[in-house]
């Protein structure tokens, strides 16, 4: 299925939300949100998967290289998965490829919505 | 030569012709197409009951037609309605809401401004490969495995419609599960691409990594490699065998082969920064016993079917629970009265005539004592479990009833007949004098 790849830029962090089939045939897409990503003054706080039906290893390397250059990394990243209702095939690919390497592996987007707003 | 006929339900014309165009694209000069244009909803859920096409194009930004509507429907029945699906949107709200619909037979979602160049290869896919749409229409009837071998070109976007054909049809045959689905999907899809980059393309580990780091892309990369004619005509041998208990998949490319012993771990220090080099590692998780050759350039492995098929069953006979029988039980008796029909859950059964096994029969044969149910004489052979199994025993009321119903049951069993006719006529004709 065709992917869906949002960019939200928050006051002071951005978050990638995907969805559906992510793969190598949708690298034009991919790479202009990861560029986005990048050019936004916001950092890059999560990653949310947890409406993907899969990604292949290049998307995921992208996603990765993106977070973890150093143009995209400004402190930790979460990735989220729902562990009730999520994707079961990303919760596989984050110990296949051993994703808590990279990641902060969380539940819920809206856990980390609190650490965005400034009178916390 | 092959012919193809296929409804464009829509309500956009222009579509209807540029689909057309698309579908002819991607056919040999010898194979015909008779692609034409359904307008209203009532009329496609007549032609898709009635006609029972292997293949149907949706227009989903028609919604004057209901599209959704429209699948909902055939989803709820897809024993019968199972076409397989193109998709056309226009938008990805609809792209998004047509992959929530995991039951639906749909090979491919299209965007509407993507036809042109993504229907040609589709079809060139479904031409290699319309065994599997055909034996979903035919009923189950599948006494042969299924086994197909293909020359690829070096495209990933043909390596992702094979990824997609083939998972959607073990899925909506019930042969694996939703998660099994999307595994199996990431696996043909990282061979098959592995075997075009590294394979056929000859791009090196350290090659992508420039690439990638360095702002370009893969399929840049491809494209530029195929620029050497050489390079350009290798293709990928894609090969397959679907049988009832597994399937095997057997990938073949032709280049010099690559050391896959040292494929550095993606997992180990900083290698799982990389912005590459896991889908090998992905393939491997997601099957038991994925090998390589030692030259590295050929790859099988295999998918062992985890669902029961009954999941398959009709729809108009859910709600009657299966009987169960043991190795040994006597089913039927010969000259019994016969008022009811059974339909084959599992099992395997042996057809007596007296003391003498003149058939079997299994689930394949979808029914047992159709004939006498049929004509109203009493049963004419004794029907015998020869393994554990499951029966659903429909009365002839019952059976009547779901055909007022569903009348294109009626159509299905006229054609299981013919089939078994066919059969014997062929069993005939091979006989030696």
């Amino acid at each position: 299925m065709p992917p869906t790849i949002q960019f939200n830029d928050g006051p002071s962090t951005a978050v990638l939300v995907l969805s559906g089939r992510i793969v190598a045939e949708d690298d034009c897409l991919l790479r202009e949100r990861i560029e986005q990503t990048l050019r936004s003054p916001a950092p890059i706080k999560a990653i949310d998967c947890t409406d993907v039906e899969f990604l292949d290893s290049y998307a995921l390397g992208q996603i990765i290289y993106c977070c973890t250059n150093p143009q995209g990394k400004r402190g930790g990243i979460y990735f989220v998965n729902r562990s009730n209702g999520g994707s079961s095939y990303i919760d596989r690919l984050v110990e296949i490829a051993d994703l808590r390497q990279i990641f902060t592996i969380v539940d819920s987007i809206e856990t980390l919505a609190a650490d965005d707003n400034p009178e916390n | 030569m092959s012919v193809f006929t296929i409804p464009v339900i829509t309500d956009n014309l222009q579509r209807t012709d540029t689909a057309a165009a698309a579908i002819c694209r991607g056919l040999m000069p010898s194979d015909t197409a008779h692609v034409f244009p359904i307008t209203n909803f009532g009329d496609a859920l007549d032609y898709l009951n009635m006609e029972m096409p292997d293949l149907a194009c949706i227009d989903f930004a028609s919604s004057e037609l209901r599209p959704f509507e429209l699948l909902d429907t055939i989803v709820g029945d897809p024993w019968l309605l199972h076409a397989g699906i193109i998709a056309f949107c226009d938008s990805r709200e609809d792209a998004d809401r047509l992959a929530e619909i995991r039951m639906a037979n749909i090979i491919d979602v299209v965007m509407g401004d993507e036809i042109d160049e993504v229907v040609p290869k589709i079809m060139g896919v479904i031409k290699s490969n319309r065994q599997i749409l055909f034996q979903r229409v035919i009923g189950m009837d599948i006494p042969s495995n299924i086994s197909a071998a293909i020359q690829l070109e070096n495209d990933t976007h043909v390596a992702s419609c094979y990824a997609n054909l083939l998972a959607n049809y073990l899925y909506t045959t019930n042969k694996i599960n939703r998660d099994g689905k999307a595994s199996l999907s990431v696996v043909v899809h990282e061979l098959l691409a592995n075997a075009i980059e590294h394979g056929n393309c000859g791009i090196s580990y350290d090659e992508k990594t420039r690439e990638l780091d360095g702002g370009g892309d893969i399929q840049r990369l491809i494209k530029k490699r195929c620029e050497d004619p050489a390079i350009a005509a290798r293709r990928v041998l894609f090969e397959y065998t679907i049988t009832r208990a597994s399937s095997k998949f057997r990938i073949v490319d032709q280049g010099t082969g690559f050391d896959w012993r040292a494929v550095p771990d993606p997992t180990s220090g900083a290698n799982c920064f990389m912005s590459h080099g896991r889908g090998i590692l992905m393939a491997r998780a997601f099957t038991k016993n994925l090998t390589f050759n030692d030259a590295g350039n050929v790859v099988e492995f295999e998918v062992e079917h985890a669902m029961p098929n009954d999941c398959v069953m009709p729809g108009i006979f859910r709600d009657i629970e299966p009987g169960v029988v043991a190795p040994g039980d006597i089913v039927l008796r010969e000259g019994d009265i016969s008022d009811f029909i059974f339909y084959i859950v599992n099992g395997t059964f042996e057809i007596l005539v007296g003391e003498r096994v003149v058939s079997t029969l299994s689930e394949e044969d979808i029914f047992l004592g159709e004939m006498s149910f049929l004509l109203e004489h009493r049963r004419t052979a004794t029907v015998r479990a020869t393994t554990s199994g499951r029966l659903i025993k429909v009365s002839k009321r019952t059976f009547v009833e779901a055909i007022k119903r569903k009348p294109h049951y009626a159509l299905l069993l006229a054609r299981l007949l013919a089939q078994r006719i066919e059969r014997i006529n062929s069993a005939r004709a091979v006989r030696p004098s």
